[in-house]
């Protein structure tokens, strides 16, 4: 009787741990319909690779994703550095996985053919920004703009990193505020028209983080799951799509540090 | 020109003004309401993507401006050219880089500018060049079809109108042509066919009328020709009648005249002639101044020949004696018989009186020869009295009776002699 009920007390956990479809929530940097396949072949993977149910939950926007975690309503998340501070302080998430080859710079361009080749020439000037609480982008470059340079500018926040560059590119601004990924997405002829005249410091890039309540057998095989995924080439092609290009462990030691630069001042809610 | 062409003349007529409508108004407007109707697709189009662009371009977000318009760009592909977007100040603001883009027939190109309007705050325009050429040579196609169809049925339309006219004027006309004509020439042949109900068939009517009339006048000419022909012969006949009766009484009065004049028997001038010519010869005597013998010669014996004999043998011998005297005398003497047996002879422009006598011997000596004609016992001789002007006499009876007297005298001397009315 206590061997049938402990089995099938086991057997529900199982079956609980079987049941489950663990959310996972993408910030979106990009529109859903792109957020989706970029991440649903990995989540596909997942799901064989594990044997768990992985769900993908959308966010209208930034700030509705900041409220969904801060809500703790992701099981597993992929979020930028200061996002995952304020989740792991709020909630207790804690990183995984992170790009381990590269780190995230903002870079601050100007037109190539422009006379600027200080930031100290950027006094007075309309500078071009995706939007004020880009990480790299924005958060960065101002923060060091505001700390380490003594100067004055004129932010004008344009939406989209593509459009910064339209920006400087068009005369609209003096320079814009970007990251070396979207830069160099950016046609060639763009491209070999904007001179980067400053990049920022380095910051670990976005982790995936799971909330504490996921069992940690579960966090454990999603983790080994990446991991195996990052070692072939099919597998890196897909992670490369988040970007990743190189996966490996992340911890909270990572981005901690990020407080320092006290970028909550630039932040705009 | 002819009759047909000027019938045609007003269907070219139309065609031209036609066609020139068709050329300067029609066409050029069928463009011009494409052209209009191009463009106002373009306002929709464009203005359905205002409220985008104007967010986009209030936001400076070039991302965005930039992927509506390149989609509208590749959209609308080959249609669209030089697609340009320039803000408020008039400074280009998409493309960045702009193609090289083949701008070659401006025909087929449409400019077109749309301002980008917030209210009444313009914050740029967008400029692009239509390229339409499908649509153009479309309508080129429609109208040259068009064209076509219209030469076409122009020309079947004057086919079928000569053809026509052919068959209800220039025909019935030249009918009436030939048939005038022959009529001129006097042929009245057969009547036209009046069939129709305008004003050929009227003429034609008219025509036929008037050839009857013709045909009917004619006849009345002939008949009255034919009679006048008739009359003509009867009249030359009359004519010839008349004339015949003329001469016959010409011929009654000659010799009536004749009659009056000359001796029935002997053909010779009788003693009225004599008398008629006597002043004649006269005057004629006295104005050249010559003598005139007067001769009158009396038959000796005859008046026994009478008695003796008939009436025939009485004449035959007169007839023969006057011949014989009448050859002695000259052609411009005048011989005449005044009696039975008498004769007076007239002789103008004698010289002499010895000629008179010479002539006066030649005829008693005729005389006296026997007569041939008939069958006489009797012989006959003459006896003559010679008178003379104007010696004897100026007057013509007194030369006569002096002639007379002269002649008494040679019978009384005893016949077949001459005597001077003179005692000479």
């Amino acid at each position: 009787m206590l061997l049938l009920s402990a089995l099938s007390s086991l057997s529900w956990v199982n079956l609980q741990a079987q049941d489950t479809t663990y959310t996972i929530g993408i910030v979106p940097q990009f529109e859903a319909k792109k957020l989706r396949g970029i991440w649903q072949p990995i989540i596909n993977y997942l799901e064989q690779e594990t044997g768990h149910q992985f769900r993908i939950e959308g966010s209208p926007s930034i700030p509705d994703f900041e409220n969904q975690f801060l809500r703790g309503e992701f099981d597993f998340t992929y979020m930028n550095p200061l996002h995952m501070i304020s989740a792991y302080e709020n909630n207790s998430y804690a990183p995984l996985l992170r790009d381990i080859d590269k780190l995230l710079h903002g870079v601050l361009v100007v037109k190539a053919d422009s006379s600027i080749t200080k930031i100290a020439q950027l006094d007075g000037s309309i500078v071009a920004f995706p939007s004020p609480n880009a990480l790299g982008a924005s958060l960065l470059i101002r923060q060091e703009l505001e700390d380490n340079y003594a100067i004055r500018i004129y932010p004008r926040y344009v939406k989209t990193h593509d459009s910064v560059y339209l920006n400087v590119l068009l005369g609209e601004a003096a320079a814009g505020g970007g990251v070396e990924k979207t830069l160099n997405r950016q046609p060639a002829q763009y491209q070999q028209a904007l001179r980067i005249i400053h990049t920022t410091q380095g910051v670990a890039p976005h982790p995936i983080a799971a909330h504490p309540r996921v069992p940690a057998e579960v966090v454990e095989s999603v983790k080994a799951a990446l991991l195996k995924l990052g070692s072939n080439a099919e597998g890196k092609a897909l992670l490369a799509k988040i970007p990743i290009s190189r996966i490996g462990p992340a911890t909270i030691q990572d981005y901690l540090p990020l407080k320092q630069l006290q970028l909550d001042r630039f932040y705009v809610r | 020109m002819g009759i047909q062409a000027k019938l045609i003349l007003p269907i070219l007529v139309a065609f031209l003004v036609f066609a020139s409508a068709i050329h300067f108004y029609w066409s050029p407007s069928q463009f011009q309401n494409e052209r209009q109707s191009l463009i106002q697709q373009l306002h929709r189009e464009f203005s359905a993507l205002d409220s985008g662009l104007i967010r986009n371009l209030l936001e400076n977000d070039f991302s965005a401006l930039y992927a509506t318009l390149k989609d509208q760009d590749e959209f609308n592909g080959d249609s669209w050219l030089q697609l340009t977007l320039y803000n408020a100040k008039g400074k280009r603001l998409y493309p960045l880089f702009p193609l090289e883009e083949n701008v070659d027939n401006s025909d087929y190109l449409i400019p077109y500018s749309h301002p980008i309007m917030l209210q009444d705050v313009q914050l740029g325009h967008i400029e692009l060049k239509l390229d339409w050429r499908e649509k153009f040579n479309e309508i080129q196609q429609r109208i040259h079809t068009l064209g076509l169809y219209l030469v076409l049925t122009i020309s079947l339309l004057v086919l079928f109108v000569i053809s026509w006219q052919k068959r209800i004027i220039i025909s019935p006309l030249r009918n009436l042509q030939k048939a005038s004509e022959k009529m001129a020439e006097g042929e009245y042949e057969s009547a036209l066919p009046e069939s129709a109900q305008d004003e050929i068939g009227s003429l034609t009517r008219s025509f036929n009328r008037m050839r009857e009339k013709v045909i009917s006048s004619q006849e009345k000419l002939t008949k009255a020709h034919r009679a006048t022909q008739q009359a003509f012969e009867q009249i030359a006949l009359k004519n010839t009648q008349l004339q015949d009766e003329i001469s016959q009484r010409q011929l009654i009065q000659e010799q009536l005249n004749k009659m009056a004049l000359y001796d029935q028997l002997t053909a010779l001038p009788n003693r009225y002639m004599l008398q008629n010519e006597a002043n004649r010869i006269l005057a004629s005597a006295k104005r050249f101044g010559h003598l005139v013998g007067f001769m009158f010669v009396d038959l000796d014996g005859f008046k026994a020949v009478n008695d003796n004999h008939n009436h025939e043998t009485g004449d035959a011998v007169l007839i023969e004696m006057s011949l014989r005297i009448a050859a002695e005398v000259r052609d411009i003497d005048m011989l005449c018989r005044v009696g039975g047996d008498e004769f007076i002879i007239i002789l103008p422009s004698s010289n002499s009186l010895y000629n008179l006598e010479n002539i006066a011997l030649r005829i008693l000596s005729a005389v006296r020869k026997p007569i041939t004609s008939v069958k006489i016992d009797e012989a006959l001789s003459a006896s003559i009295g010679i008178s003379v002007y104007p010696a004897d006499s100026t007057n013509f009876e007194r030369l006569i009776e002096l002639a007379d007297a002269a002649m008494y005298r040679a019978k009384k001397a005893g016949k077949d002699r001459y005597a001077h009315s003179t005692s000479l």
